[in-house]
Parts: structure tokens; C-alpha cells; sequence
């Protein structure tokens, strides 16, 4: 069974870039346009990794994220937070709010890949 | 011997007797001529009770110590009622001489046998003598006449003195009756009469002699010329002409002229200072110099009796040493007060506020700014609340507040200030509050007060602070803007090349070369756009102070070790070799790993960049340097150099060396810039040294133990 992957993206460009790169490496990619429909699609769709952008309309990455880790459910969802914030200080918001890997843009895609695969092995091991 | 010589002679004895002491000194010049006076009655007794005792005494001899002693006894007594007046002529040793010219013409004259027929008791018929002859030249010339004449000069002034003088009138009053009652007694022309009369009248002088001398012999007018003598203070008594009347021994003395001299002399000659104090008028503060010495005046007016007008005592006192001392004293005076003007002008001056407080928070005095400040006069003695801001009623003013807690402060020996903004005032202030002990003060403590008027520095202050916050908020937005600007333009390249990777997969995927080496450059493009963007953000960090250096004892050996990891595969590209060279003493400095790292691995970059097929290096030593020691790092290469003209902008930003190689040399221009920025945060200098065609080499010298400030903590790019 292909590793499910929400894709949390705002930019048309980019979720229609990245889920297409993830699908020909094989992933199953679901895609959120906002924090909202990130937390339902978790919930209906159970994916084994959430890619996560931090500048969402109705909610943004970190709250979406906050959530998610909050719900009991949800909470051993890795989260990859994707962002074009590349300051130190928004890293340690992103890890603050409870992502598990962060992910500058432009996205070093072999990078991604690798940290992809650590997470969901970790959470395979859970 | 007859009764009638016997009391002569025992009168005689009396008159002698009573003469001697009146010699003394103490009785002065009057009584040396009483006693004069009663010793020429003596030897007249004498002489008299010798031409009646003795036959065979020859009678002339008898009749000059007769005559004689009667003449001078007259001369004496005129002589004695003047210095007892304190009326002596200048010159009375001429008047005495005068008075014995008729006693020397009677002498000449007169019958010798006149003695005879008195103390022989002769008739005078016997005796050849017609009395009116003989008696006229001696009564009325020495005894009638200088009694009558001494009476009248003594009895006003005594009658004028006081009940302890009264034996004096009485004796004057006595011999002037006894004479004018022995008038009637030679008209008899009784000899024995006569003699009785003379012998009264001798013994009414030895009366007066004894009222004079010896009932008042301590009165203070026959002392006074004594004590004047022994006094050191210089006194002179002045007639209204000025002349010398009389002086005491000190005024003698100090003149250096002799009393004598003195007396009877104009004072202009005597003494021309005391003459022009004079006449310009004396008071209590006349000082006169003489001879080095300084002299006090006291003037006393002296009654002359009989309305002969006025006589003045002159006083000189010395003061010299009171006067020196008063001078002394002035001129310390005036030093002190000078002292304290001076004091009190600073005072003044200052452009703090300065005040005196009384223990119970009551202005006593303070200086001009007081009302500069409040633009009202004297507000001595008010409330400090009120002295402050007068007129002002507002009940629960600070000053009230300020000076409690400032007189707590105060009144446990301690100092207080405090930093206020007066509304009323509108002036920013600092209040200082000090106790003030004076030693021997015993009142409740006094406070002293100075207020600061720090308005306009605290304008500035505050101006500085807006303008350093405005800077601040500016930097912020600039960081802002940055940031954003960043995230905006990322957002895009990341599709750039997230497609074109994509599409570069498929190209390779259908084997369409041309395709994937074009999506190649633009992925190349993308990339250097994206090292633009991140060398801009770092740049604009370094310039605005705010990347953060983090010092640390560093191993060398472990940061140059990954430096060159990371390039190997770039120097490797170009087909270039690297040399890598550490000393074995570099060991551990002080320093900011991240940084020194990212340093080499840029200076190591370009260096393979711009060579091809040639040779990179690195090599890191040890120095000692002036202030410390220093590690050295080299970056070598073999490439085609740098133009000497580009050298000095060489570390600017978007400088390169070849920008027409831009299309073949990946570079974002900003390497160097950010390079040397990165060097100087850790306290060291870079150097570049190149020669076209041959290379180029760069020099970055670390101290081991820098003396780096950095910016405040604040983010730094995320390395990627």
C-alpha cells in the first residue's frame, strides 16, 4: 500500500507541482487548499504524512497544526511544515506548533523525499 | 626774756615746723611756696626776737632778717595763691623778682632801729621814729597789701568749693581779718600792739597753712599734678589761643621739650598735628599719628574761674596696638565679607536653583532662579510648595509629597533626589535634598536643596528616543519588508523549479537531450536567483547590525575539515585538485563556528568556480600577533586572477571579477561582501592578493581570542 500524503497548499502552482512530483514517486497525495479542509481531509482520510504550508486562508499551518496535535487521533500524523519563511525564528515557530520537519521553498525536492521517508518509517515504527 | 619774744619765737618755731612737710612733693609748687611763705615769717620772728634778746646783736644784721623775712613771706604768699590757682605766669620767677624791687628799695630806706623799737620796746618817739614812716612801706607792702590782695584772689574760688574746703575759706577769711584788725593797732602807736598784731597774723598763716595742707593734704587738687606727672598718657591743658598752659611730664616726654618749655608756647609749634586736629574738630574717631605711635583725642573743657573764658584738657591715648589691631581686624572683616559676596555670587550664578530649607520645609533664602523660575519676588520664609508655585492652590501638589519624603530622608543623616516634572514650572526637574549641619547649630536641622533644570536634556533624551525608536521601527519594517519580499518570491521560484525538474525528469524519461540540458539553465537560474535572494537577506541583516555572532572555543581542525567536505565535490567539478594544509599548533580559538565555516566554504567556492584544471588550496597556521596570537587562513588558486583595477571593489556587493564569464560562473555577487562581513564580526581582517593569469590568493587572519560584540539575537537565515 502507497504512503497517503496531504498536501496543504494554498499556491495552485505548487500543490499542483509538488502532488504531481509525489505521485511519480509513487505517493497517494491528497491536497488541502486551507487549514480547515486540512484538519477534515485528516480526519476522514487518515494520510500517514502531512505536508503542511504555514501562510493558509480561514487557517494557517500553525494553527491547523496545533489542532491536529491536539486531537488524540491525529497526533502521531507526522508533520512537514513547507513554508517560504526561511528566518531561524520561524522554525522554531513551526516546531513550536508542533511539526515534526521543516521544509524551506524552493523545495530541495531529494531532501523532502528523504525526510519523508524518516518520518514515515518512524511512524511505521510507533 | 621777755613773754612777748618767747612767743615769737615759739611762733617762729611753729611756722618752721609747719613749713617742712610742705615741702614734700606731693604738695607740688603751691606748696612750696606756702612753706616759702612761712619760713620768711619765721626768720623775720627770728631775726626780731634776736635784736630784743641780745644787746650787743648788732641791729642792722636784726633788721635784714626782719625785713626779709616779712618781703618774702608777702612775695612767697602772692606766689603760692597763683600756682594754687593754677594761674602761675609763664615766666613767675620774673614776677618773684619783681616783688622783691620794692622790698629792696624799703630795705635801703627804712630806719634800722624800726626792730628795735619793736622787740626792745622803745617808744617810737624814743626811737627817733615817726610811725607813718616807718610803718607804710612794710605794712601795707608785705603784709597789709599781699594779704588784702591773696584774700580776695582765694576767697571767691574757695567760697564756690565744697563744705570739706571750708577750713581753707575760713583760714583765708581769718588772716585777711587779723591784718586789716591790726590796722588800728599802729595807729596807736602801741609797739606792743603791734608785735601782738604781727604774732596773730603769723599764727592765722600757720592756720591757713594747716587748712591747705594738711586738713586736705589727699585732696585731689594737689594730687592731680602728681598723678598728671606719673601718668604715661600725654596731657596737655590749651587757653583759647591755643597756647600751652600746661603739660604733664608723658606730653613732655613724647614732645620731646621740656614742660617748662612748653608752657606758654603756641600748640602749632609744639605739636603742628594736635593743632590741626584741632582746629578741623576732634571726635571720638580721631586717630593721630606721631612718631610711629597712633593717638586717640579726648577734649574736656576747663571752667577758668573769674569768666576768663574756657580752657581745654587735651587727652592723647595711645591706641597704637588697639589701632593696629582694629585695622587688622577691618581688613579680615573685610576679607571675610569679600569672602562671602564672592561665595554668595556663585551662589547666585549657579543655573541650578539652590535654597536654605528650615527643618519645618520653610524657604529661608534662595538664589535668582528661584525667580527666574517662578517670576515672583522674596518668597523668603514661605512654604516650599508655595515659595515654588505661588498662587498655585492645588491641594495634594507633589512639592508637599516630594519634601515628606525628602525630609524622612533627610533627617536620618542622608541625601535624596528625585526626578520630577513640574507642570506648573513646565520644567523637567531633579530635586536634591541634603541635611545641613552647621557645628553649633543647635536648631531642628536645616535642609540645603538644589534643583536641577534638566528640561531641554530631557528633551533631547526624549528626541533621541523617539528618533531611536522611529530607526528602530524602520528596521523593523525594512526586516519586514525583507522578509516578506522573500517569502513572496520564493513562493513562485519554487514552482519555477519544482516544474522544471518535473519536466527535466520527463526529458531525460523521452531521451530528449537538448530539452533537459535547457531545463537544466533554467533550473541553474533558478538556483542562483534563490542564492540572490539569500544573500540579500543575509547582507541586509549584516548591515543592520543584526546578524548575531556566537563565540565559542572552536577546534579549527573540525571546522576547516567540513569546509572542505562541502566544496570537494565543487572544486572536483572543474576538474581542479585541492591542497589542504592545517599545522599541527592551530589547535582551538575563540570564535563562531557557523561563521567561519560558512567563510571558507565561500572563499573555497569561488576559488573552484573560477578555476578550471588548476589547483585549489587551503593552508591554516598559527601566528603570534601584537596584541595576541592569530590563525591564518589561505585560499589559493591557480585561475585567471583579477584585474588590479577591480581589487578595490572587490568586496562590494554584485562585484565579480568576469562578469562576461556570468554566463559559465555561477555567482550571486554577493559572496565576498557577505565573506568579509562575516571576518570582521569575528574581529579579523581579509586580504586579496591576485595576479591575471596566475591566481589569486585570499588571507583571512582570526584573533584566537577576538573582542566581538555582535548585534542583538536576532534570526538569521536558515542555512539550507
Amino acid at each position: 500500500m502507497s504512503t497517503r500524503v496531504l498536501l496543504v497548499e494554498d499556491n495552485e502552482l505548487n500543490r499542483n507541482m509538488l502532488s504531481r512530483r509525489l505521485q511519480r514517486r509513487g505517493f497517494d497525495v491528497i491536497t488541502a487548499e486551507d487549514g480547515v479542509e486540512a484538519l477534515e481531509l485528516a480526519r476522514r482520510e487518515r494520510p500517514d504524512i502531512i505536508l503542511m504550508d504555514m501562510s493558509l486562508p480561514r487557517m494557517d499551518g500553525w494553527t491547523a497544526t496545533a489542532r491536529l496535535k491536539q486531537d488524540p487521533e491525529l497526533a502521531n500524523i507526522p508533520v512537514i511544515a513547507l513554508t517560504a519563511h526561511v528566518m531561524l525564528e520561524d522554525r522554531e515557530k513551526a516546531l513550536r506548533a508542533g511539526c515534526d520537519e521543516y521544509e524551506t521553498k524552493p523545495v530541495d525536492f531529494k531532501q523532502l523525499l528523504r525526510k519523508i521517508e524518516r518520518l514515515r518509517l518512524r511512524g511505521s515504527r510507533e | 626774756m621777755s613773754g612777748t619774744v618767747l612767743s615769737a619765737l615759739l611762733v617762729a618755731l611753729g611756722l618752721f615746723v609747719a613749713a617742712l612737710p610742705l615741702r614734700a612733693e606731693r604738695h607740688g609748687l603751691a606748696g612750696r611756696f606756702m612753706a616759702a611763705t612761712l619760713l620768711g615769717r619765721a626768720v623775720a620772728l627770728v631775726g626780731g626776737a634776736l635784736v630784743a634778746l641780745w644787746e650787743g646783736w648788732p641791729e642792722r644784721a636784726g633788721l635784714w632778717l626782719f625785713a626779709a623775712g616779712i618781703a618774702a613771706g608777702g612775695v612767697f604768699l602772692l606766689a603760692f595763691t597763683a600756682a594754687f590757682l593754677n594761674r602761675l605766669p609763664a615766666r613767675f620767677g620774673r614776677w618773684i623778682a619783681a616783688g622783691f624791687v620794692p622790698l629792696a628799695l624799703w630795705l635801703l630806706t627804712a630806719r634800722h632801729t624800726s626792730p628795735v623799737v619793736i622787740f626792745r620796746s622803745v617808744p617810737l618817739e624814743a626811737g627817733g621814729l615817726r610811725p607813718l614812716a616807718w610803718l607804710s612801706p612794710m605794712i601795707f607792702l608785705y603784709i597789709l597789701l599781699p594779704t588784702v590782695i591773696v584774700a580776695l584772689l582765694l576767697l571767691p574760688p574757695l567760697a564756690r568749693q565744697p563744705r570739706r574746703a571750708r577750713w581753707r575759706l575760713l583760714s583765708v577769711g581769718l588772716v585777711l581779718a587779723v591784718t586789716l584788725a591790726s590796722l588800728p593797732a599802729t595807729m596807736w602807736f602801741n609797739v606792743l600792739t603791734l608785735l601782738v598784731a604781727v604774732l596773730v597774723q603769723s599764727l592765722a598763716f600757720l592756720f591757713m597753712a594747716v587748712a591747705f595742707f594738711r586738713l586736705d593734704a589727699h585732696s585731689h587738687l594737689f594730687t592731680a599734678d602728681l598723678v598728671l606727672d606719673r601718668l604715661t598718657t600725654p596731657v596737655l591743658v590749651l587757653d583759647e589761643a591755643m597756647r600751652v598752659v600746661d603739660a604733664n611730664t608723658a606730653a613732655a616726654s613724647g614732645l620731646q621739650m621740656t614742660c617748662e618749655a612748653m608752657v606758654g608756647c603756641p600748640l602749632d609749634r609744639v605739636c603742628p598735628v594736635l593743632a590741626e586736629a584741632l582746629r578741623e574738630g576732634v571726635t571720638i574717631d580721631t586717630r593721630l599719628e606721631m612718631k610711629g605711635r597712633t593717638f586717640a583725642v579726648t577734649l574736656s573743657p576747663l571752667l577758668v574761674s573769674g569768666g576768663r573764658g574756657t580752657w581745654q584738657v587735651v587727652i592723647l591715648h595711645d591706641v597704637t596696638e588697639a589701632h593696629r589691631m582694629a585695622q587688622a581686624l577691618a581688613r579680615a572683616r573685610r576679607d571675610v565679607e569679600l569672602l562671602q559676596q564672592q561665595w554668595q555670587a556663585v551662589v547666585e550664578q549657579l543655573p541650578q536653583l539652590v535654597a536654605l530649607l528650615d527643618g519645618a520645609g520653610r524657604l529661608v533664602r534662595a538664589n535668582r532662579v528661584l525667580h527666574e523660575w517662578t517670576g515672583h519676588e522674596s518668597a523668603e520664609n514661605t512654604p516650599l510648595h508655595d515659595a515654588l508655585h505661588p498662587g498655585c492652590a492645588h491641594p495634594d501638589c507633589y512639592v508637599d509629597v516630594l519634601w515628606r519624603a525628602a525630609r524622612e530622608e533627610v533627617s536620618r543623616g542622608g541625601a535624596w533626589q528625585h526626578e520630577v516634572s513640574d507642570p506648573v514650572l513646565g520644567r523637567h526637574l531633579i530635586y536634591h535634598f541634603m541635611p545641613l549641619t552647621v557645628e553649633g547649630d543647635e536648631r531642628p536641622q536645616h535642609v540645603a536643596m538644589v534643583v536641577e533644570d534638566i528640561t531641554q536634556r530631557y528633551q533631547y533624551e526624549e528626541e533621541l528616543r523617539r528618533a531611536r525608536d522611529a530607526a528602530e521601527a524602520a528596521n523593523r519594517a525594512k526586516s519586514t519588508f525583507l522578509a516578506n519580499m522573500s517569502h513572496e518570491l520564493r513562493t513562485p521560484l519554487n514552482a519555477i523549479i519544482g516544474y522544471s525538474e518535473l519536466l527535466y525528469e520527463d526529458a531525460v524519461e523521452s531521451g530528449d537531450e537538448m530539452l533537459a540540458e535547457d531545463l537544466q539553465r533554467i533550473q541553474a537560474a533558478g538556483r542562483h536567483l534563490l542564492g540572490l535572494i539569500n544573500g540579500v537577506l543575509d547582507l541586509s541583516k549584516i548591515e543592520a547590525g543584526r546578524m548575531s555572532v556566537t563565540l565559542e572555543e572552536v577546534a579549527v581542525r573540525d571546522v576547516t575539515d567540513a569546509a572542505v567536505y562541502t566544496v570537494t565535490g565543487l572544486v572536483e567539478d572543474n576538474g581542479n585538485v585541492l591542497e589542504y594544509h592545517i599545522a599541527d599548533d592551530v589547535g582551538v580559538i575563540r570564535t563562531d563556528a557557523t561563521k567561519l565555516r560558512q567563510i571558507l566554504v565561500n572563499l573555497l567556492g569561488n576559488a573552484a568556480k573560477f578555476t578550471e584544471g588548476g589547483r585549489v588550496s587551503l593552508r591554516i597556521w598559527r601566528e603570534a600577533d601584537r596584541g595576541g596570537e592569530e590563525v591564518v587562513f589561505e585560499v589559493a588558486d591557480t585561475g585567471d586572477g583579477i584585474p588590479p583595477e577591480l581589487l578595490p571593489s572587490l568586496f562590494e556587493p554584485f562585484t565579480q571579477a568576469k562578469p562576461s564569464r556570468e554566463h559559465k560562473v555561477q555567482g550571486t555577487g554577493l559572496g565576498l561582501a557577505i565573506t568579509k562581513a562575516y571576518v570582521e564580526m569575528l574581529g579579523g581582517t581579509i586580504e586579496v592578493s591576485s595576479q591575471v593569469g596566475r591566481g589569486t590568493t585570499f588571507t583571512v587572519r582570526l584573533p584566537a581570542s577576538p573582542e566581538v560584540r555582535g548585534g542583538p539575537e536576532v534570526g538569521e537565515r536558515e542555512e539550507t
